[in-house]
């Protein structure tokens, strides 16, 4: 019994049927997300991170077939399967909108490009409390305010498409915020942001982590912001979990070889000692034709090897 | 998954489309519906004017292998009708005169016919002999002895190409005007956009008869045929070209489209490539669906007598002849254009939710 | 070394706010220029200006093609075709900028369709060769984007960028989806690139570190304003502006021991000149 974990994953595989063939998205993935604690996902790209988050949404287009099981221990009400819930039960809507909530990653889409910016956040507040329109506004407009927009009251009358990719991300991450889940879902929520502001959000979803004490799940490829937010940390690579263990031990002790890999891939302070190393690496490489391309691509067909 | 990997988006749009049963039901119907339209003057026994004066109001008669003694003919055959008048009521009866078998002929000769006005020739698909004394009249006849069977094809041709002459000109004006307006703006936007508010503003029917009726009755029946063609389809345009336009305005703005613009691509191609490909499954369906508007438009002209006008035969054309009570009493089986009219529209209905479907790459082919 | 783009005043506003206030800079041949800054604060609009795809207020972009010196804004339509080739760009949402009808294949033989290069058969195979290139599987080229990750999609967009063989590539945070592996085997890729074909890089990013691994130059934009422009390693070693100092103090280090701790907003002079 999971006292301690909001979500388990069990042996989840999805996969896609398509005219083309089908694809095999998740092999078997099993996790827990604990209660009251920030779980990381970092993984390739391509390995499968938003498929799993959008399973415990049950977002995954008709094409997509799934086995295993994802069950939700919400804090006061009973366990919820989510993978065995019908399309019409009421307990999916509640699940979506306020036991978990999600930022995704494509911040176009999540935004309705023929509504108000305030209208939506605002209406995000009015779906999930009785609360009257004005002090949906206001409480939407405070939101705003603390993922750092300024001018709200100016902003919240301007329509998606005259937004910068930055100002869309914590647009969609303040409507995920303001109903307050148990579970909040973050797909790459700050790969738009610059690092300052990056930063302010960290700290904000940190701290309301703190104070409602929820659960996050993370995704993101920046091993930096890992290591700022993160308490766990999941690592995927081809649709499997390769590691999970503790925020330090992964980054600092890590066991699978691929981790190392990436670890190791990371832009900034082991690399740039060996710049210009890396530099004549290039030169060379353009001498025989791109060939700097492939070598790193035979490092990824090791690692490759490895996981197999 | 190689094999499948080598379809064409047009492939892979029919393999969608098939799984669509009714769909494809519908599609066979409407393509017989056309081929019937296409080649009316060969497969129809008669002319659509030709009289025959023994057999007036007469009904439908049946085709039949067996005679009246039970015995089996390999050659289909049809009885003729023996005329008798009730004494009592005074009204015309027909009963089955079984004396004498006529043989249906195939590829035989008849009444002869300017196939699609060019080619002369007196073939028909069927008739019984001409020689000798029979007739078929599959459908029955109308109160001047003419054959319904031969005037719903020829009727078909009309009403079904008017469908699709007036919707290709509705498509027509409505993505070009709409799609300009809404990728160019400024000026000819406005314009665009005040013509269909004004022509949006005024209902259609009334309009639709004023126009007509302006329409000189000296007029040659395909001018006439044109003419209608153009008042139908001279409203649908509006509402087509505001979605067309709408969808273009957003779209004009979205990555993909700049991104477009950015390799080189002009704005014919960013339009018929980019822009169009994203809604043309709206416009499938708002075309098939307007196929039967039109049909049922012109239907509803000539029902009342201000759309074509005899001799042109028409669906509606002949549904005025089934205008008041006594038809539908005495002579129901003059209502059979109506039955055709409203398989059509059935039809066209159900291939457009097939060809919908088709045409969104985003449907599935796992789903059942 | 020879200049390949000069940008002088470059203004855009839009309605009464000034997003891209004056704007100048040049870029060499064969170099990259990384363009860094707060979100909002006019990037995409500077190169998106740049390129056309919006039309600045004032200010001049002068190009030095093939054909010589040119001022993009001045040109027609037919004129301006060929220099579609030589200048790309890659957008900075994946998802947004490719076409949810099209095929892979169909968004990736697109620019060579266009400026009318090869036969289909070499177009081909040329898809196959760029999708290789990017690390996508060759086999992928008869999807639709949706059916691929983030990321898959952002490399699919840089392939997009890359098939004409341009002379310039602006990209747009275009390796901010990839994890760092991916990452980095693409900048390699666009690195080898350069040394092999001259080209040159006009590099927003907000990721400090790929900046300062994978750029020359960087400017550095605050609301709309360029606020310090130099080379890499001497404006991220020794900033001068505090808006600068910011940004490097809230990288956020891959070490969970030491504590992200950016300066205080209050205590910086973030005035502009
Ligand atoms: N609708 C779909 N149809 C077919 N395949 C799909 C579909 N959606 C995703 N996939 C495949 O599933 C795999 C996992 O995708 P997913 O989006 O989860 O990756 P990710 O880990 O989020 O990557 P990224 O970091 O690049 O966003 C990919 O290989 C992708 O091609
Ligand atoms: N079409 C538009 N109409 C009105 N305002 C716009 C439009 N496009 C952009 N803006 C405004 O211009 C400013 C700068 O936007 P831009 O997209 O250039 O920022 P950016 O530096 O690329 O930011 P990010 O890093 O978040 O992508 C923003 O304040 C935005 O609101
Ligand atoms: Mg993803
Ligand atoms: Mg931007």
């Amino acid at each position: 019994m999971s006292a301690n974990n909001l979500v388990s994953i069990n042996n989840l595989t999805v996969e896609f049927k398509t005219e083309l063939g089908s694809v095999t998205a998740l092999k078997d993935v099993s996790f827990d997300l604990p209660r009251n604690c920030i779980t990381a996902v970092v993984g390739e790209s391509g390995s499968g991170k938003s498929v799993t988050s959008n399973s415990i949404m049950r977002l995954l287009p008709d094409s997509a077939q799934t086995s295993g099981e994802i069950i939700l221990y919400p804090q006061k009400s009973e366990p919820i399967s989510i993978t065995s819930l019908a399309e019409k039960d009421p307990r999916l809507r509640s699940l979506r909108g306020g036991l978990v909530s999600m930022v995704f990653q494509e911040p176009m889409t999540a935004l309705s490009p023929v509504h108000r910016i305030g209208d939506q956040v605002a209406e995000a507040v009015l779906c999930h409390r009785e609360v009257s329109k004005e002090a949906a506004w206001s409480e939407a407009a405070s939101m705003l305010e603390q993922v750092g927009l300024t001018d709200v009251q100016q902003k919240m009358r301007m329509y998606p498409f005259e937004f910068s990719g930055g100002m869309r991300q914590r647009v969609i991450i303040a409507m995920a915020l303001i109903c307050h889940p148990q579970l909040l879902i973050c797909d790459e929520p700050t790969t738009a942001l610059d690092v300052t502001i990056q930063a302010e959000i960290l700290v904000l979803i940190k701290s309301l982590q703190q104070k409602l004490q929820n659960s996050v799940l993370f995704i993101t490829h920046d091993l930096g912001v890992v290591a700022q937010v993160a308490d766990r940390v999941v690592v995927m690579y081809d649709g499997q979990v390769l590691e999970v263990g503790d925020v330090k031990q992964i980054l600092k002790n890590p066991q699978h070889p691929y981790t190392c890999h990436l670890l190791a891939s990371m832009p900034g302070a082991e690399r740039r000692t060996t710049k210009e190393s890396k530099q004549k690496n290039w030169a060379a490489g353009a001498a025989l034709g791109g060939g700097t391309a492939l070598a790193t691509a035979e490092d990824g067909r090791q690692v490759r090897e490895f996981v197999r | 998954m190689s094999e499948l990997n080598e379809l064409t988006p047009g492939q892979l749009a029919w393999l969608r489309f098939r799984r669509h049963k009714l769909a494809m039901v519908a599609g066979g119907v409407l393509i017989i519906f056309y081929l019937f339209a296409i080649f009316c003057e060969f497969i129809s026994p008669y002319t659509p004017d030709q009289r025959n004066a023994r057999a007036i109001n007469a009904p439908p008669m049946d085709i039949r292998f067996f005679d009246a003694d039970g015995q089996f003919h390999p050659r289909p055959f049809v009885y003729g009708w023996e005329l008798n008048i009730n004494e009592d009521t005074w009204m015309r009866e027909y009963q089955e005169d079984t004396s004498t078998r006529y043989d249906i002929q195939f590829f035989s000769r008849g009444e002869p016919y300017e196939f699609w006005g060019l080619i002369p020739t007196e073939r028909h698909l069927f008739t019984v002999d001409s020689e000798s004394e029979g007739y078929i009249h599959w459908f029955g006849t109308d109160s001047l002895g003419r054959d319904m069977f031969s005037r719903v094809l020829y009727g078909a041709r009309v009403s079904l190409s008017i469908g699709i002459l007036g919707v290709g000109l509705t498509l027509f004006l409505g993505v070009l005007l709409g799609g300009f307006a809404g990728y160019l703006g400024g000026v000819f936007d406005n314009v665009v956009q005040r013509i269909t508010e004004v022509l949006q503003s005024i209902p259609t029917l009334p309009l639709w008869m004023a126009l007509s009726a302006a329409l000189p009755a000296a007029w040659s029946p395909l001018a006439t045929y044109f003419g209608i063609t153009i008042i139908l389809s001279l409203f649908g345009w509006t509402t087509l070209a505001r979605q067309v336009r709408g969808r273009f305005l957003a779209m004009r703005e979205e990555d993909f489209v700049v991104a477009a613009r950015l390799v080189g691509a002009n704005d014919r191609r960013i339009i018929f490539r980019h822009m169009l490909p994203s809604f043309v499954s709206h416009i499938i369906t708002t075309a098939t669906l307007a196929v039967p508007a039109m049909i049922l438009g012109e239907t509803a002209l000539s029902f009342l007598g201000i759309g074509l006008r005899a001799p042109v035969v028409s669906w509606g054309v002949l549904l005025q002849q089934a205008q008041n009570y006594q038809v539908i009493v005495m002579t129901p089986w003059l209502l059979l254009p109506g039955a055709f009219i409203v398989i059509t529209v059935i039809a066209f209905n159900l291939l457009g939710d097939g060809l919908r479907d088709a045409a969104d790459p985003y449907s599935s082919l796992s789903k059942t | 070394m020879t200049q390949l783009l000069s940008v002088k005043n470059l203004c855009k506003s839009f309605g009464d706010q000034l997003i891209v206030n004056s704007v100048s800079f040049d870029v060499n041949e064969s170099s990259t220029l990384g363009i860094v800054g707060e979100s909002g604060s006019g990037k995409t609009t500077l190169v998106r200006s740049i390129l056309r795809a919006i039309d600045p207020d004032s200010g001049s972009v002068r190009y030095n093609g093939e054909a010589g010196w040119q001022n993009l804004h001045e040109l027609s339509a037919k004129e301006l075709l060929p220099l579609r080739r030589e200048v790309q760009m890659i957008f900075q949402d994946p998802f947004a900028s490719l076409n949810p009808r099209m095929t892979v294949q169909t968004i990736l033989e697109e620019p060579l369709v266009i400026h009318d290069l090869g036969d289909k058969a070499w177009r081909k195979q040329r898809v196959m060769e760029m999708l290789e290139k990017v690390q996508l599987d060759p086999s992928s080229a008869a999807r639709f984007p949706h059916a691929f990750s983030g990321g898959q999609r952002q490399r699919i967009g840089i392939a997009r960028a890359l098939i004409l063989e341009p002379r310039l590539v602006v990209c747009d945070e275009s390796v901010s989806a990839l994890d760092v592996s991916v990452q980095s085997q693409i900048l390699d890729l666009l690195k080898a690139l350069q040394s092999e074909l001259g080209l040159t890089y006009l590099f927003v990013a907000h990721d400090l570190r790929v900046v300062r691994e994978f750029c020359d130059e960087v400017l550095v934009m605050y609301s709309g304003n360029v606020v310090e422009q130099g080379p890499v390693e001497e404006v991220f070693n020794s900033p001068d502006h505090d808006y600068t100092r910011l940004l490097l103090s809230a990288i956020p280090s891959p070490d969970p021991d030491e504590k992200l701790d950016p300066l205080d907003r209050a205590t910086l002079n973030l005035q502009l000149a």
